[in-house]
C-alpha cells in the first residue's frame, strides 16, 4: 500500500472519529437542551405556581378580612394572616426565581408594592373593623382603593404570568428547532458514519481479499523460490539476522552433510565451518561477515569446509545480506559449491600442461609452431633455442624474415603456405638455416594443424639438426665410394686373375709336355726332369691361384646361413680329399652333425681342413682322419682331427696367416693360404677356430660358427 | 662333305693349340673351325659379315665356347645363340678358365649343355678333351633341325 493512500485513510478515519464525536456531542447537547426546556418549564411552572400562590394568597387574605368584616369572627383572621405569610413567602420565591430576567424581576418589583399596597389595606380595614365596629364610608373608600389595588396585582401577576408564558413558549419553541436540527444532524452523521463504515468494510474486504492474494502470492513464491533452490546446482544456505539457518537445498545438504531438518535453527558457523587449507585455522564465517558489513562476501580462496562427517572439501562462492524493501537486514543468503574435484581436475590439467610442456621442451630437435595466419611463432623449444642461439621470448610473436637470410626465409614461408595449403605433411629433408653458430642444416617435417571446422589454424614444425650426421654422409658415402670402386676392382682383378693368370700355366704345362710327347728322343734324363719341375712349377701356381681366389671370394662374398648335414658333408668332401691326397686313409665322420651355417663357405672350410689332415698324415702306416663334435674349452665345437705329423704351438703363432707354413714346401707342398682361408670363413659366421697339436702327434682343428654355440645346445 | 663340324671359340692362340692338339690325340676326326672372337663366332654361325659366303644350312655339331673373348663376350655369344632359333638347339660347352661361381651359374642360366674348366695341366686337358669327343660327338644324339631356309 502506498503511503498516500495510508494517509488518506488515516485522514479518512479521523475525520470518521471527529465526525462522531460531534454527532455525540450534537446528541449530547440537545438532550441538555431537552433538558434545559425541561427546567425551564418547571421553573416557568414555578413561577406561576408562586405567583398564583401570590395571588390566591392575596385572594385568600382578602377572604378571610372579608368574612372577619362580616362575622367579627376573631377565629377568621387567623387564615387572613396566614395568607399574607403565604403571600410574602410567594413574593419571596418568585423574586428569586425570576432573577436572572430583568425583565420580570421589574415587573415582579413593580407588583410588589401593590400587593403591599393591596395588603395594607386590608390590615387597615381590619384594624378598623375591630376597633370601631361600623364605619361604612371609609370602609367604602379603602375597599374601592382595595379593589383598585387588586386588580392590579391581578393584572400584574397576569402579566408576569403571561411572560413567563411566553418565555415558556419561545424556550420551547427554540428547544423543538435544536430537536429538529439535531435530529437532521444525527440522521446526517449517523449516515456519513454508515457510508464510513461501509467504506471501511470495503475496504477491509479488499484488504483481506488482497491479503489472501498475497498470501497465494506469496505461498506460490514460497513454492516457486523452494523448487528453484532445489533445482540449483549450486549449494544455497539462508539465515536470519542472527545467522541462524533457515533454508538449505539439497546440494547444500550433500556438500556439508547436514540435513535441514538437523541443520535449522542452527548457527552457520556449526553446519557451515571453514577452516584455512594450510594452516587449518578457523576463517571467519562470510555469513557473518556479510550480516555485519551488509555486503557481499567471498568465500576465502584457501578455505576448506568441514562437513558433519569431518571430511574437508574446497568451496567456493560467496554470501549476501538479504535485504527487506525497507533496506534493513532480514538474514544473509550463502551461495557455494564443491570445488574440490575442479580444483584437482585443473591441477590435473595444469599436470598434463606441464608434462607436456616440458615433453616438448625436452624433444631433442627443434619444435616450433607457427600461427596460420602471419605464420609468426607461437611456440619455441629448449633444443629450437639452443640450435638458432636465441631465447624464445626473441622469437615468439616474429616471422622467418626477422631472423633469417631474405631468401632462406622466402624458401621456409613458402613450404609453410604449402603444408598449410595441401593440409599435408611436407618433408624437406635438407635445408640450410643460417644461425648465430653458421649455417645448420635441417631435416624439416611441417604439420599442419587443423581446427575443429578442419582449417588451419597453426603449423607445427620439427627440425632434426642433420649437419654432423650430413658430413659423416657425405664422407661415409666417399668412403663407400672408394669402398665401391675398390670392390669392384677386386672383383675385376679376380676375374682376370681366374682367366687370364691361369692361361700361361696352361701353356707352359701343356708345351712342356708336348716337348716331352714329341721330342722326348732328342731330350736326356735331365732335359725331361727340367721339362717336369717346370710343370710342377706351374701346377703349383694354379692351385695357388685358386686357393688366392678362394680366400677372396671368402671374404667378400654374403653370408648364407642354412641348415647343413655336416656329417654328410664331410663324408663327401673328405672322399675327395682322400682320394686325391691319401688313398690309403681312414676316414671316420661322426654322425647327427649338423649346423646353421652357409653351406658354399663350410665346404671351403672343409676342404681346406680335410685336405690338410690327408696331407700331413699321408707319411703315417694308418693314416686316420676323424670328424666329430665334442666339448672344447667348455663350448661345442666341431673337429678335424688326423694323426700325422703334427706341429708346436709355440712356433705357430702365425698359423692362420695367409702365406705363413710351418712345414718345408719340400716336405708338405701348400699355399699357406688354406688356414687363413678356413679362419676367415669360421669369423665371418661370429664363430671360433683354434688347433691342438704337437710335433709328430698329430693336429685337431676345433670350430664353431657362433659364439653362442653351447648356450643354444 | 666333310665330317660334322667342332666350332672353337677361342681367342688364345695358345689355348687354340692346346685344344686342336687334344683332340687330334684323343683321335677326335671331327674338322674343327676356330673362330677368335665373339663376333666372329656369331657372323660363321648365322653367315654374315666375314663368313657370309658361308653355307648357312651348315651347323656345327659342338660349340666349344670361350667366356673371355674380345668384341663380344662368351656369355653374350651364348645368350643370342639360344635366341636365335635356328642355333637354339646346338650343343654348347662352356670351356673356359676360370671357375667362378658366378661364371658357372650365368652360364647355365643362359642354356650351356656342360661347363668344363680349362685344366692347367695337359694331362687332364687331354682327358677332359677325349671325355667331350666321346660323349657329345659319339654318344649325345643332337635334336635334328630342318635346316633352316636360306636367307
Amino acid at each position: 500500500m502506498t503511503t498516500a493512500s495510508r494517509k488518506l485513510e488515516l485522514v479518512a478515519f479521523g475525520f470518521a472519529v471527529a465526525l462522531l464525536m460531534f454527532v455525540e456531542y450534537i446528541g449530547r447537547r440537545s438532550a441538555e437542551a431537552l433538558v434545559e426546556t425541561a427546567g425551564w418549564v418547571e421553573h416557568t411552572h414555578e413561577v406561576i405556581e408562586e405567583l398564583d400562590g401570590l395571588l390566591i394568597a392575596t385572594v385568600d387574605a382578602e377572604t378571610g378580612r372579608r368574612g372577619y368584616a362580616l362575622t367579627r369572627d376573631e377565629s377568621l383572621l387567623v387564615p387572613y394572616r396566614d395568607a399574607a405569610a403565604r403571600a410574602a413567602a410567594h413574593q419571596k420565591r418568585a423574586r428569586a426565581l425570576t432573577a436572572d430576567n430583568p425583565d420580570q424581576s421589574r415587573r415582579l418589583a413593580a407588583l410588589e408594592p401593590h400587593v403591599d399596597a393591596r395588603l395594607q389595606l386590608l390590615d387597615k380595614a381590619v384594624a378598623a373593623q375591630r376597633a370601631a365596629g361600623h364605619e361604612p364610608q371609609r370602609v367604602a373608600n379603602d375597599t374601592l382603593r382595595g379593589h383598585e389595588e387588586m386588580d392590579r396585582v391581578r393584572a400584574g401577576i397576569a402579566e408576569l404570568v403571561a411572560e413567563e408564558r411566553r418565555l415558556l413558549a419561545e424556550r420551547q419553541l427554540r428547544t423543538n428547532q435544536q430537536m429538529t436540527q439535531a435530529r437532521w444532524i444525527q440522521l446526517g452523521g449517523s449516515a456519513l458514519g454508515v457510508g464510513l463504515l461501509l467504506l471501511v468494510v470495503i475496504r477491509l474486504r479488499r484488504a483481506i481479499v488482497l491479503r489472501e492474494e498475497s498470501a497465494q502470492l506469496a505461498r506460490k513464491n514460497e513454492e516457486n523460490l523452494a523448487t528453484t533452490l532445489e533445482s540449483i546446482g549450486d549449494g544455497v544456505i539462508a539465515t536470519d539476522e542472527d545467522a541462524r539457518i533457515t533454508r538449505m537445498n539439497p546440494v547444500a545438504c550433500a556438500i556439508t552433510g547436514w540435513t535441514l531438518d538437523d541443520a535449522r535453527g542452527r548457527s552457520i558457523d556449526e553446519v557451515f565451518h571453514l577452516v584455512h587449507e594450510v594452516t587449518t585455522n578457523d576463517l571467519e564465517n562470510p555469513v557473518t561477515t556479510a550480516l555485519k558489513t551488509g555486503s557481499v562476501v567471498e568465500i576465502h580462496d584457501a578455505a576448506m569446509l568441514v562437513s558433519k562427517d569431518g571430511s574437508k572439501r574446497r568451496v567456493a562462492d560467496s554470501a549476501a545480506p538479504i535485504r527487506g524493501t525497507e533496506g534493513g537486514i532480514h538474514g544473509a543468503v550463502l551461495v557455494f559449491r564443491d570445488i574440490t574435484k575442479t580444483l584437482e581436475d585443473a591441477r590435473s590439467l595444469r599436470r598434463a600442461h606441464a608434462f607436456l610442456d616440458s615433453i616438448i621442451d625436452n624433444i631433442p630437435d627443434m619444435l616450433f609452431v607457427k600461427d596460420a595466419q602471419d605464420l609468426a611463432f607461437v611456440r619455441f623449444n629448449r633444443a629450437g633455442e639452443a640450435l638458432l642461439g636465441m631465447k624464445r621470448e626473441e622469437l615468439i610473436g616474429k616471422t622467418d624474415f626477422a631472423f633469417f637470410p631474405p631468401d632462406q626465409a622466402k624458401a621456409f614461408v613458402e613450404k609453410d603456405r604449402q603444408t598449410l595449403r595441401g593440409k599435408q605433411v611436407v618433408e624437406i629433408t635438407e635445408e640450410p638455416l643460417t644461425t648465430s653458430k653458421g649455417v645448420r642444416w635441417l631435416h624439416t617435417k611441417k604439420v599442419p594443424v587443423l581446427d575443429e571446422r578442419g582449417d588451419p589454424e597453426y603449423l607445427l614444425g620439427i627440425s632434426a639438426d642433420i649437419t654432423e650426421r650430413r658430413l659423416a654422409e657425405i664422407v661415409l658415402r666417399a668412403s663407400k665410394d672408394a669402398t665401391e670402386l675398390a670392390h669392384r676392382e677386386l672383383e675385376a682383378f679376380s676375374y682376370s686373375v681366374a682367366h687370364d693368370l691361369r692361361a700361361p700355366l696352361r701353356s707352359i704345362d701343356g708345351f712342356s709336355q708336348a716337348l716331352l710327347d714329341d721330342y722326348a728322343d732328342q731330350l736326356d734324363d735331365q732335359g725331361k726332369s727340367y721339362l717336369n719341375r717346370v710343370r710342377n712349377a706351374a701346377r703349383r701356381m694354379a692351385e695357388l691361384i685358386d686357393d688366392l681366389l678362394a680366400l677372396a671370394r671368402v671374404s667378400r662374398s654374403e653370408l648364407a646361413r642354412g641348415a647343413i648335414d655336416l656329417s654328410a658333408l664331410a663324408r663327401e668332401v673328405g672322399e675327395i680329399a682322400k682320394r686325391d691326397r691319401n688313398p690309403n686313409a681312414e676316414l671316420v665322420v661322426a654322425e647327427g652333425l649338423t649346423t646353421n651355417a652357409d653351406p658354399k663357405l663350410v665346404r671351403v672350410l672343409l676342404e681346406n681342413l680335410m685336405a690338410n689332415a690327408f696331407k700331413f698324415s699321408n707319411k703315417r702306416e694308418h693314416a686316420r682322419v676323424e670328424v666329430g663334435k665334442t666339448v672344447a674349452n667348455g663350448r661345442d665345437a666341431f673337429f678335424v682331427r688326423d694323426n700325422g705329423a703334427g706341429f708346436d704351438l709355440a712356433s705357430a703363432k702365425k698359423l692362420f696367416t695367409a702365406f705363413q707354413r710351418y712345414h718345408r714346401p719340400t716336405e708338405y707342398e701348400g699355399s699357406g693360404i688354406g688356414l687363413a682361408t678356413a679362419e676367415r670363413i669360421v669369423t665371418r659366421h661370429g664363430g671360433r677356430i683354434w688347433a691342438e697339436s704337437s710335433p709328430d702327434a698329430g693336429a685337431t682343428f676345433y670350430f664353431t660358427f657362433e659364439a653362442s654355440e653351447n648356450k643354444d645346445k | 662333305m666333310t665330317s660334322p663340324i667342332i666350332l672353337l671359340v677361342e681367342d688364345n692362340a695358345d689355348d687354340e693349340l692346346l685344344t686342336l692338339r687334344a683332340f687330334k690325340k684323343s683321335n677326335v676326326a671331327n674338322t674343327i673351325v676356330v673362330v677368335r672372337d665373339g663376333v666372329e663366332a656369331l657372323e660363321w654361325l648365322f653367315a654374315s659379315g666375314e663368313h657370309s659366303a658361308r653355307d648357312a644350312s651348315v651347323m656345327p655339331q659342338l660349340i666349344l665356347l670361350d667366356l673371355k673373348l674380345p668384341r663380344l663376350d662368351g656369355l653374350e655369344v651364348l645368350r643370342r645363340i639360344r635366341a636365335d632359333e635356328r642355333t637354339a638347339l646346338l650343343p654348347i660347352v662352356v670351356m673356359t678358365s676360370s671357375k667362378q661361381d658366378e661364371d658357372v651359374l650365368k652360364s647355365y642360366q643362359l642354356g650351356a649343355n656342360s661347363y668344363v674348366r680349362k685344366p692347367v695341366e695337359f694331362d687332364k686337358f687331354l682327358e677332359a678333351a677325349k671325355s667331350l669327343g666321346m660323349y657329345w660327338l659319339v654318344l649325345n644324339e643332337p635334336a635334328r633341325q630342318t635346316p633352316a631356309p636360306k636367307a
